[in-house]
């Protein structure tokens, strides 16, 4: 267990002050990954009102088409985006793969369904009585969604945040689109997972403390968005 | 505005919830749905007040199908049409937000007096600022009415606007719904409440699995019921089930012990018979008359009612329950157990066939 001690105390030595490399991981990471979560959310709230207030033909399908999504594995993920974007791929003209621009494309697919359902989800409880309430007093159908996001803001946020906290923590997919290149697309994950392979825990221990840090101030900040 | 509905078919998840309804409502007044649980009453006024879609059949607002009017219009048309639910829907935030939103909406001035005065109206008076989700079950309910009051609209729709709540509100409630009837406007309600039914109502509809099986004014829907459901959940005092029998050109309905003559057009067989208390007359003696039916019986049960007392009297086989002024009752010195007659015409009764 020696080294694990040595390990711990070296990471902190690394992280106060934290070294550039470091800093650069980390900045990345958050980057990245809200990058991703902004995109995927710009999409996916619209459609999970849509899917909460409209009633269509094939809505039963299309939920059962985005529950499947929810289960889709992220490494698979990584290999459709890698097909898409290689050279040979459709969009391997944009010459992205390996680049920071593929890991958000990656992240935010992999975002997509679950802000989109956790959005539906939280919205169905408030969305039909809202709908209701504005429609007879009067709204038009803009002024009814409106009433409905308003009242469904803090589920949005929710569903961001879980969303992020998805994606940031997202290895193996983010490995194979992005490369894990040394100060370009090395994130907390990826250097975390190469470093341990190479033995050099204190690095590995110092990324996985910011993470850990990172991952309790999004809970807190749920906790807090939820008591709302 | 003008509503008529006709033949009016609506399923939910392949359940059938209103089958082929018809209905006239009259303008400037109050226009009542009663009838049992799952008889369709809230999809049917939801329908209405265009929040859900009509299935099959049609639905006229203004002579014209709902289906003609473009989105835009449709929302016009909602602007005239209020609608209170049983369970009161609040949005978030102050009462005055509440109070504020139809006329947001509709891009009204906002005039903050006015809302004052209808907050006084419905009795929230001071209650402006407060959160309206912390209001008792009585005071969200009187906001919703309050809320489309302020919006004067033509159309009110409430979908039993008084379940569950106290009799403050309930009364508060029945007045507005009144004073909203003065002044022209269209009330379409549906109730349990029968003693607020016939407070209230000027025109009755009696739903039942989906469909309206009677309409008309209240001495029609109660004294005369065209089915054994409406008399049976409207309470009628006496209901007597028997056979019509015709003998000797004289025709009767008969129970295991007693023979009321009756006076109607349907076939002989199982039949029930439905009596209005006032119509029965009581006396210590028998009484020579043109009314067919006297029996003779023994009171069982005397209930004071206020204005009148409730005599259950029991004769044979059968109970009857006669209304009489508390006069009456002191002149005759009835006392439960106290043998006395009880008289009716044939014409009183009223006979629903099985």
């Amino acid at each position: 267990m020696n080294y694990f001690f040595e390990g711990f105390k070296q990471a902190l030595t690394l992280l106060i002050p934290p070294s550039g490399e470091i800093i650069g991981i980390i900045v990345l990471s958050l980057m990245v990954s809200a990058s991703a979560t902004v995109l995927a959310g710009f999409f996916a709230i619209p459609f999970g009102v849509t899917l909460a207030i409209t009633e269509f033909r094939f809505k039963r399908v299309v939920i059962a088409l985005l529950n499947t999504a929810l289960a889709i594995p992220a490494v698979l993920i990584g290999l459709m985006v890698y097909i898409i974007i290689n050279r040979r791929g459709i969009m391997g003209f944009m010459g992205i793969l390996f680049s920071p621009w593929a890991m958000i494309l990656a992240q935010a697919i992999l975002a997509f369904p679950l802000i989109t359902a956790l959005s539906m989800a939280a919205l169905k409880g408030i969305a039909k009585d809202t709908k209701d309430l504005a429609l007879s007093l009067g709204a038009s159908r803009f002024q009814m969604a409106a009433a409905v996001i308003r009242q469904g803001k803090f589920a949005f946020l929710t569903a961001i945040i879980t969303g992020f906290s998805r994606v940031i923590g997202e290895t193996g997919m983010t490995l194979m689109v992005g490369g894990n290149i040394k100060g370009y697309t090395r994130v907390m994950t990826t250097a975390i997972s190469l470093e341990t392979m190479k033995g050099n825990f204190e690095i590995g221990i110092a990324l996985g403390l910011v993470l850990l840090t990172v991952a309790l101030l999004v809970n807190i900040l749920l906790q807090w968005l939820q008591g709302k | 505005m003008k509503i008529v509905v006709s033949n009016l078919v609506k399923s939910i998840d392949r359940h059938c919830i209103l089958d082929g309804v018809d209905m006239d409502i009259q303008p400037s007044a109050v226009n009542v749905i009663i009838g049992p649980n799952g008889a369709g009453k809230t999809t049917l006024l939801r329908i209405i007040g265009l929040l859900d879609k009509p299935g099959k059949g049609q639905l006229f607002l203004n002579e014209r199908r709902v289906e003609s009017y473009s989105s835009k219009e449709l929302t016009t048309l909602r602007r005239k049409i209020g609608f209170v639910f049983q369970h009161p829907l609040i949005l978030e935030g102050s009462v005055y937000r509440n109070m504020a939103y139809g006329l947001r909406v509709r891009k009204l001035t906002i005039d903050k007096e006015k809302i004052e005065a209808m907050l006084i109206r419905v009795g929230l008076n001071g209650k402006g600022d407060m959160e309206a989700k912390k209001l008792s079950g009585g005071e969200k309910q009187r906001l919703q009415l309050a809320r489309i009051m302020l919006l004067d609209t033509e159309l009110f729709l409430m979908d039993e606007p008084t379940a569950n709540l106290d009799p403050i509100s309930t009364r508060t409630i029945e007045m507005l719904v009144q004073e909203i009837v003065r002044e022209g406007k269209t009330v379409v309600l549906s109730t349990h409440n029968l003693v607020q039914a016939r407070i209230l109502g000027h025109k009755f509809f009696f739903m039942k699995q989906g469909r309206v099986i009677q309409e008309g004014p209240a001495q029609e829907i109660f004294n005369r019921p065209v089915s054994l459901d409406i008399a049976e959940f409207s309470s009628a005092e006496n209901i007597i089930y028997g056979k019509i029998v015709t003998e000797n050109n004289s025709r009767s309905l008969n129970t295991d012990k007693l023979r009321i003559c009756i006076a109607t057009s349907h076939e002989d067989g199982p039949a029930a018979a439905v009596i209005r208390p006032e119509d029965i007359l009581l006396s210590n003696e028998p009484i020579v008359s043109s009314a067919r039916n006297s029996f003779k019986g023994r009171i069982i049960l005397i209930m004071d009612m206020g204005i009148f007392l409730s005599v259950s009297i029991r004769c044979e086989d059968q109970i009857f329950i006669s209304f009489i002024t508390r006069e009456s009752a002191n002149m005759m010195d009835i006392k439960p157990g106290q043998p006395v007659y009880i008289t009716f015409k044939s014409t009183a009764v009223h006979i629903i066939k099985k």
